[in-house]
């Protein structure tokens, strides 16, 4: 059924719609109500913790799983009822499924083999594929004669060879160690610009998460908190979830005492404190939750027109970052981080921590 | 001076695992010994057994003859082991076309139903097999449960002769040896990682042809497991042949243990048994050959659990 595309989705190009869809195993509602647009050549992550329901609607795009509601829409197509091998969607899977009992030509070649294509063009497409995920003549090895890393490979080359018009990708790096995680991002990267295939990416590293994504969807309990670029995400945090999963950020909570031209200004216990007012409208009085991360936060020993006074818990170096944990008099926990030398504070003082209203947010508080 | 040092230490640590092998020899010689005395003994024996040749009035003499072997292939005999290889052969068959199906729907069905099935072919086990044979015989012969039946619904007007007929030794055979084909395809089936059928579906296989490149290979030991069990039984049973072939269906089985409990010639039934030996080891090779997929499978397999595991435990939180 070819649904009648909407303005939008003419002039965004959209590629693959969510539209609405839920789904429940039991008692326990998964995913409730998923709505996205992905335009064509995006990356696209969906990012949150595990449990979250990430592979749950990959698996409804890939036709592996009927939605309970909802539809599916791919290239103005309805494919929400068509069976996984009429829909033009590939997936690397979380444990990479490679078929145990052919060699890795016969895995790469196999949505060719299945289509009828000839011998030649699949053994030149598996080649080809093969040197993309730089494999070259490993057609003869067998998928248990390979590491985590080369299995991998495998799978993404298996996926890409039928060249679908969005690939899914369920935590392809998850089982890897760290430097070869960094390394693959950047190759994925690479290759996702040489097919110019639009993907969707799942992880639950915020960092893999914003290095990589056009745009990032934070996913909590089965909804999207947030959809936006790396940049809105991590600067304009729609809620205090999405700020402390994304940002590791801190957060404060007050009174608002005025607003003014997208500002607003609150009393905690510690102090008056301003921050952007992140599109909400707020009143003299309503409560306010704002964000700020770490890297932004200033300690100082004396109080200047704005600050919160609080008292140095703990110090430490963590990844080249001084790291000073301090508690604010309502006792709320904040961490300081920045790069450098060390600061004279010692655990105990009590300092005052600072910072400019730009760099805080006011956020929503969701149950 | 260092080096003869070294090499002192080095012949040391030889000893010492020459000592060590030694202890675990002495350990595992028992069971050397019981296969020796229960397994390799009386095999030799009879191989030694089917070269001799047979007393004029009891026993055996010690002179060495081909004849027992020569005698396998006159008319009467091989006639009767081209007949056994055929009977065993569309037993197989039938087992493996009502087993695969029944084994690989146990394995991926619901956990109760998988109880359920599996308590509906175990149950006949409770019975020992000849009394559950003689039940056939009720059931089958003239004038029998199934012969009323079909009389009272008007389909037949006279008893029909089941009973005592080729067919019915395959129904007996087959009912004697499904549940070994249901197991071992079960198991097989029940190892297999649902995410490789996902993914060939993913990669745009229908369900038929998922199932004839991933499921069907990757359950395959399972099957030849099965026909293992299935084929090389269904040339020997001979009680089946006997009490649901009457004399008219005769299998290798029944040959031997004819030559050996009422014609004594040991000898020749001793010759046959070694053939039977050949044969059978012959499939247990190529079994051998093609169940090597399940190796492969071992890893997949157990990351896979391990997946489930980890699901399920989050499940419980
Ligand atoms: N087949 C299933 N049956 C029952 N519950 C399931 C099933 N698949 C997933 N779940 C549950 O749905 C939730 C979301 O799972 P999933 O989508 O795999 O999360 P994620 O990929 O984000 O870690 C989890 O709580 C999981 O236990
Ligand atoms: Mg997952």
């Amino acid at each position: 059924m070819l649904i009648e595309k909407t303005r939008d989705e003419v002039l965004e190009d959209i590629i693959l719609s969510l539209r609405n869809f839920k789904k429940s195993f039991g008692d326990t509602q998964v995913l409730q109500g998923i709505n996205l647009d992905v335009r064509r050549g995006e990356f696209v992550t969906l990012l949150g913790p595990s449990g979250c329901g990430k592979t749950t609607v990959l698996r409804i795009i890939a036709g592996l799983l009927d939605a309970d509601e909802g539809q599916v829409i791919l290239e103005g197509n309805d494919v929400t009822e068509a069976p996984p091998e009429k829909r033009n969607v590939n997936t690397v899977f979380q444990s990479y499924a490679l078929f145990p009992h052919m060699n890795v030509g016969a895995n790469v070649g196999y949505a060719l083999r299945i289509r009828g294509e000839k011998k030649a063009k699949i053994k030149e497409e598996v080649a080809r594929a093969l040197s993309l995920v730089q494999l070259e003549g490993y057609e003869r090895r067998m998928p248990h004669e390979l590491s985590g890393g080369e299995r991998q490979r495998v799978a993404i080359a298996r996926a890409v060879i039928a060249k679908p018009k969005v690939l899914l990708l369920d935590e392809p790096l998850g089982a890897l160690d760290l430097q070869l995680r960094r390394q693959m991002q950047i190759e994925l990267k690479r290759l996702q610009r040489t097919l110019g295939i639009t993907f969707i990416y799942i992880t639950h590293d915020q960092e893999e998460a914003l290095n990589m994504s056009n745009r990032i969807a934070v996913m909590r309990g089965g909804v999207f908190e947030q959809v936006g670029t790396p940049a809105e995400v991590y600067d304009t945090p729609r809620t205090s979830y999405v700020a402390r999963f994304v940002g590791e950020a801190n957060i404060i909570c007050g009174k608002a005492v005025s607003v003014s031209d997208g500002f607003v200004t609150l009393r905690t216990d510690g102090g008056v404190v301003t921050a952007r007012d992140g599109g909400i409208k707020f009143r003299a009085g309503d409560d306010v939750t704002i964000s700020v991360r770490r890297e932004n936060i200033q300690i100082i020993d004396e109080l200047q027109d704005a600050g919160l006074r609080a008292t140095v818990k703990e110090k430490n170096f963590v990844g080249g970052l001084l790291r000073t944990t301090l508690e604010l008099d309502d006792g709320v926990e904040i961490i300081a981080a920045r790069c450098g030398i060390d600061s004279p504070h010692v655990p105990g003082d009590v300092v005052y921590v600072m910072f400019t209203p730009e760099h805080a947010v006011a956020v929503r508080e969701l149950p | 001076m260092t080096s003869g040092v070294l090499k002192k230490k080095k012949s040391g640590c030889i000893k010492r695992e020459n000592k060590r092998r030694a202890a675990s020899a002495l350990l595992v010689l028992p069971i050397y010994l019981f296969t020796f005395a229960f397994v390799v003994g009386p095999l030799v024996y009879m191989i030694i057994l089917s070269f001799m040749t047979r007393a004029e009035v009891w026993g055996v003499e010690r002179i060495f003859t081909l004849d027992n072997y020569k005698n396998i292939f006159s008319e009467v005999y091989f006639g009767t082991f081209r007949q056994s290889l055929k009977l065993a052969f569309i037993s197989t068959l039938a087992v493996i076309l009502l087993g695969y199906p029944y084994g690989y729907y146990m394995a991926r069905t619901s956990p109760s139903w998988q109880r359920r099935l599996m308590t509906m072919q175990m149950i006949p086990f409770w019975v020992n097999s000849l009394i559950r044979l003689y039940g056939w015989i009720i059931i089958l012969r003239a004038n029998g449960l199934l012969d009323k039946l079909l009389m009272a619904i008007g389909l037949t007007d006279e008893p029909l002769k089941l009973l005592y007929s080729y067919p019915t030794v395959i129904v007996g055979m087959v009912y004697v040896l499904l549940p070994f084909m249901i197991y071992s395809v079960y198991s097989s089936a029940e190892k297999l990682d649902w995410s490789l059928v996902e993914a060939s579906r993913d990669l745009g296989a229908s369900p038929i042809k998922a199932f004839i490149t991933v499921t069907f290979p990757l359950t395959l030991p399972g099957l030849l497991t099965g026909v293992v069990l299935t084929f090389i039984p269904s040339m020997g049973l001979f009680f089946i042949a006997d009490i649901l072939g009457g004399n008219k269906v005769v299998l290798v089985g029944n040959i031997i243990q004819e030559q050996l409990m009422k014609v004594h010639n040991w000898p020749f039934a001793a010759a046959l048994s070694v053939v039977l030996m050949i044969l059978t080891s012959v499939l247990i090779y190529i079994y051998r050959r093609v169940a090597r997929v399940e190796k492969l499978m071992g890893d997949g397999a157990k990351e896979n659990k391990d997946k489930d595991k980890e699901k399920e435990m989050g499940r419980g939180v």
